[in-house]
């Protein structure tokens, strides 16, 4: 028997009359035999006695033992109240499923008659894994939180080594300046001391005129140096934001005027004119005299510089 | 006389019941099995006042037989297999139904007469 039921593929069914002696005179109770074809088979079993359900039966149209204990409960009633029912033999017949079978056999419930009774009915597939799924989302929310953390860490040592390279860059600047603030100061000191002595000394009578003129190069060279020194300064202030520019209101054609003044010299000497007709207006502005003055002067140095021949205009 | 479970049979079921129960008041015997009927009616000294309902689902006959007294009521069952057939074809569509019986008993044999009768 066991071989033959092994051999039935889940596309067929077997119905089971109830067994008590197979071929071999083996005897069975009706369950037992049952059992044996449930645990071979790979089809479902359907039956006609409910007592068959549960035990390896998937169910069936069948004698209800349920509808027999309601009917013997009737009757006893009956007998006790001294009268004799009627008695509906179609009340004892059902549609009994057992739903662990059901879903075994992927059999679909909406095959099975509208008015069935389910036996051991199982949980939903949401409700039967409920814990899985809650233990897998608690696990992800803690990954999640791990990896959080993890982010949360290293940004905050990122922010804090950006911080401390900030105020090294700092420390760094202020030392820049201090040392150039130092260093000009040392330097302009030395400076203005050879430029008043080459400054009298260059006009000195007692010199010969190759001395003096000589006197003369020292004199401009130092006041050179010193125009270099006062930009640096000028820019290292600028860099470290302490530059305070002090306002006034003054025509800026004289001091654009002064400025070209004070060039045409070295153009002439170098065989160039400035050109001063578009210095012809009075116009008062609001600005720092002393700044806008160094900006003109670099401006007509450098044009007096890189022009070889020609007009500056 | 089929056996059952414990390897006793019937008889031999009843005589032990009858020692265990000895001595107690039982009002109702209700038995569910044709072969269990058939042994209490031929046994009525067994619990003489129990007052007896039988279900039958046996072999004989393909109609219900309700029988109905004070002391003894009977319900024979005639089995719907043409019914239980097509339930199983509405249920799961199968290719082939393989249907396991018993030839090798009397009961079994006349149960599967009885079947084939139903279903051809």
């Amino acid at each position: 028997m066991s071989e033959i039921i092994s051999k039935i593929p889940a596309n067929e069914a077997i119905y089971y009359l109830i067994v008590q002696r197979d071929s071999n005179g083996a005897v069975y109770t009706p369950v037992d035999a049952l059992r044996v074809l449930d645990h071979k088979s790979n089809a479902p079993i359907f039956s006609f006695w409910e007592p068959m359900v549960g035990e390896g039966a998937s169910g069936g149209y069948m004698v209800s033992a349920s509808a027999m204990g309601k009917m013997a409960t009737d009757l006893i009633a009956s007998y006790q109240q001294d009268t004799l029912p009627s008695i509906n033999t179609d009340s004892l017949f059902e549609n009994v499923f057992d739903d662990r079978e059901i879903m075994e056999y992927g059999i679909s419930k909406n095959n099975l008659p509208a008015n069935s009774r389910i036996l051991f009915p199982q949980k939903g597939y949401l409700e039967h894994h409920l814990n899985k799924i809650i233990m897998a989302s608690i696990g992800i929310i803690l990954g999640l939180m791990l990896i959080a953390g993890g982010l949360y860490h290293r940004v905050k040592n990122r922010e804090q080594q950006l911080q401390k390279a900030k105020v090294n860059a700092e420390r760094a600047n202020d030392a820049k300046s201090n040392f150039l603030a130092t260093m000009s100061h040392e330097l302009r000191t030395l400076v203005n001391a050879i430029l008043g002595i080459t400054s009298v000394l260059k006009d000195s009578p007692e010199l010969t005129p190759e001395t003096s003129e000589r006197m003369g190069l020292v004199h401009r060279s130092a006041a050179t140096f010193t125009n270099m020194l006062n930009e640096i300064l000028g820019l290292n202030k600028i860099q470290s934001g302490e530059l305070e520019l002090a306002p006034e209101v003054f025509n800026i054609a004289q001091l654009c005027r002064d400025s070209v003044a004070l060039f045409t010299p070295r153009a002439q000497a170098k065989g160039l004119s400035l050109n001063k007709e578009q210095i012809n207006c009075d116009q008062w502005v609001m600005a720092d005299p002393l700044r806008l003055r160094q900006i003109i002067t670099n401006l007509l140095g450098n044009a007096i510089k890189f022009t070889e021949q020609g007009t500056i205009t | 006389m089929h056996r059952s479970m414990g390897g006793m049979t019937i008889d031999e079921q009843l005589k032990f019941l009858g020692k265990k129960l000895e001595g107690r008041q039982i009002d109702y015997i209700v038995t569910d099995v044709s072969s269990t009927q058939r042994a209490l009616d031929a046994q009525p000294d067994f619990l003489p006042f129990a007052k007896r309902i039988f279900f039958s689902q046996d072999s004989i006959g393909t109609s219900d037989i309700v029988e109905i007294s004070k002391d003894r009521s009977l319900i024979r069952v005639a089995q719907r297999y043409q019914q239980s057939i097509d339930t199983m074809l509405n249920v799961h569509n199968p290719n082939k139904v393989h249907v396991f019986g018993d030839r090798n008993s009397k009961f079994g044999a006349e149960r599967a007469t009885l079947f084939q009768q139903a279903v051809a």
